[in-house]
């Protein structure tokens, strides 16, 4: 039996919308520590971990390890019946081919009930090799999520490099190249605005609004910056789609920074932690044809 | 000057390869190119125990390689031994299509075999990735000689083979002899099988059950004219190696077989060219009943090649 209780139904929203584009279905490992999910992207190039342990809830109950397999489109079809606010409840029992969950509205008496049939979906659990990171670079999101579409307009592939002083995002492509640098210790201010038109007047406003916001603002908290800061056994530089890293950026809204742990010739692995839980993408690198 | 290639490189997304042009860096100067690897690549997926038939070892190495090795701290990376990892196996339950991706068909199509659906595509993996599995393959246990028997006499087939199936229980004759059949697929060729039937490749839809090896030691082994099975829907051939001359030939209508395709005097029709180190041949509709297809011998040829054919084996 699992009976779980989300405070607020928007957490589980953040979370699915991180990683819907990169999997279709998943199975929720759901134990007494929480719950967990783990899956490849189908050209196995990406790798999508998401953790949700059981401070996350209200309150949280799991007698027995049990697998919950999942389309992530119905999952979506039924959060959408959700407010951000309301208290979000999960229960499946130990036979049962369903999960039900119930939305409740803190404020008023509306309480809405689904039932999402669940599918068997046979996978194994992935390893992760173990990896000490020679780079972390530590950003604002939603200046990361900015960089991927930004270079996104510009090329396919985007070429991180870090060094003491920052890091760099170069792309090239049809029309030309472009390169952003960041240096260590530099504010970003921390609201995103990924989904922003791509207009470019548009895109000027809310960027000197923050940057107004970046010099008054504290380090910390909401409405501050985000420091990008470094740590570094040496430098790094790797390539990575661009594709990939503008659906990881999706994950921002679960947290102002992001951490991008780098090694040379490694996957990527690109964290954004939140209270009690985590989203991590893992990326398989595009290498040089020279380095084999 | 930026280009932009389509390729079904091993590694997808398959068209991320592209020239990226490094300013004054590492001394280049020029242009390198890259391409999207898959984490396979590095050691990410299922965990599976070890066997202790080799094969796993040598996949192991093959991703030691990546990361040890010339970066000094490259071999630390890794826990010191870690579980050997591949792609994820596919639930038994395979319906067999053949390809019909338009992005492939269209693009690859070889042109002048009335009567057969053939395609090649000459770069599909690049020669030195290719020569890297040729070697890799070498190292297999499972390749044997087998003896055939002619006009009752036995003798010994010149070309090496090796078999495997996705599952057990699949048989297969071969000149009346069942064929040695190992299961599962090796990871390398459950790899090169996943990455066929990926979307970018064949389509996720055309899925094999059953790959041959075949090796050529030199020149001097050929095999002559001959057409494959017709339960075959799709056979796609992987070359590694020494690249070989391959012919087909329309076979001579029979008076039984009067079809659209093989007029009554129906001209002579027959195909010569090349398959490269790292070439994809598919064939497929048909290909089997319509045209045969040989490897001569080419005695200037000094170096192996091996084929890998993968095909869906029909039991009905």
């Amino acid at each position: 039996m699992l009976e779980a209780r989300l405070k607020e139904a928007v957490l589980l929203k953040k979370v699915l919308d991180a990683v819907k584009e990169l999997i279709t279905d998943a199975n929720f490992e759901c134990s007494e520590d929480g719950i967990r999910l783990q899956a490849m992207d189908n050209s196995h190039v990406a790798l999508s971990a998401i953790e949700l342990r059981t401070d996350c809830f209200d309150e949280f109950r799991c007698d027995r390890p049990m697998s919950i397999g999942v389309s992530l489109a119905s999952l979506g079809k039924i959060l959408r019946g959700a407010n951000n606010d309301d208290i979000l409840s999960i229960k499946k029992n130990d036979d049962g081919d369903t999960l039900q969950m119930t939305f409740e509205s803190p404020k008023s008496d509306r309480v809405g009930e689904f039932e999402m049939k669940l599918m068997d979906i046979d996978s194994e659990h992935l390893g992760i090799p173990d990896t000490q990171y020679d780079a972390v670079v530590k950003m604002s999101s939603g200046e990361f999520g900015r960089i991927c579409r930004d270079l996104g307009n510009i090329g396919e592939s985007v070429k991180i490099e870090v060094t003491k002083e920052g890091v760099s995002f170069a792309a090239e492509g049809e029309i030309g190249q472009a390169r952003m640098t960041l240096k260590q210790g530099s504010g970003s201010a921390i609201s995103a605005d990924v989904d922003d038109d791509d207009d470019d007047d548009e895109d000027q406003k809310p960027a000197k609004k923050k940057r107004k916001n970046a010099d008054g603002g504290s380090s910390s908290g909401s409405g501050g910056v985000v420091p990008v800061e470094i740590q570094l056994q040496q430098a790094v530089g790797l390539t990575f789609s661009l594709k990939y890293l503008s659906n990881f950026a999706k994950a921002a809204p679960l947290s102002n920074e992001v951490h991008l742990h780098m090694s040379n010739e490694v996957p990527l692995l690109c964290e954004f932690g939140f209270e009690n839980g985590y989203v991590r993408f893992y990326l398989a690198p595009k290498l040089s044809e020279d380095d084999d | 000057m930026p280009k932009i290639k389509q390729s079904f490189e091993p590694s997808p997304p398959l068209r991320a390869e592209k020239r990226v042009r490094r300013e004054g860096e590492d001394g280049h100067g020029g242009a390198t190119t890259t391409s999207q690897q898959t984490l396979f690549n590095f050691r990410f997926g299922p965990s599976r125990p070890s066997k202790p038939n080799g094969l796993e070892s040598s996949f192991a190495q093959k991703g030691s390689g990546k990361n040890g090795g010339d970066s000094p701290a490259g071999g630390e990376r890794l826990s010191p031994d870690p579980p050997p990892t591949f792609p994820p196996c596919r639930s038994t339950a395979i319906t067999f299509l053949p390809v019909s991706r338009q992005d492939f068909v269209k693009r690859y199509a070889v042109q002048g075999l009335p009567g057969a659906e053939v395609y090649y595509k000459k770069d599909f993996v690049r020669p030195k990735q290719a020569k890297l599995w040729l070697k890799e393959l070498e190292s297999l246990q499972e390749w044997y000689r087998p003896k055939l028997k002619v006009y009752g006499r036995e003798i010994q087939q010149s070309r090496q083979i090796a078999a495997f199936s996705t599952e057990d229980g699949l048989q297969l004759k071969y000149s009346g002899h069942p064929v040695i059949m190992h299961h599962p697929f090796p990871p390398l060729l459950q790899e090169i099988s996943e990455i066929l039937s990926s979307d970018d490749c064949l389509g996720s839809e055309v899925r094999f059950n059953h790959v041959m090896l075949n090796r050529y030691q030199d020149g001097s082994i050929y095999i002559g004219k001959h057409s494959d099975n017709l339960e075959n829907k799709v056979i796609v051939t992987l070359s590694l190696g020494a690249p070989r001359s391959w012919i087909m030939e329309r076979k001579r209508p029979q008076s039984s077989q009067k079809s659209v395709a093989t007029n009554d005097e129906a001209p002579k029709v027959k195909k010569r060219w090349t398959l490269e180190n790292g070439s994809l041949l598919v064939m497929q509709g048909d290909t089997q009943r319509n045209y045969t297809h040989e490897i001569p011998k080419e005695l200037k040829v000094k170096e192996p090649r091996i084929s890998i054919t993968f095909r869906q084996l029909v039991f009905e």
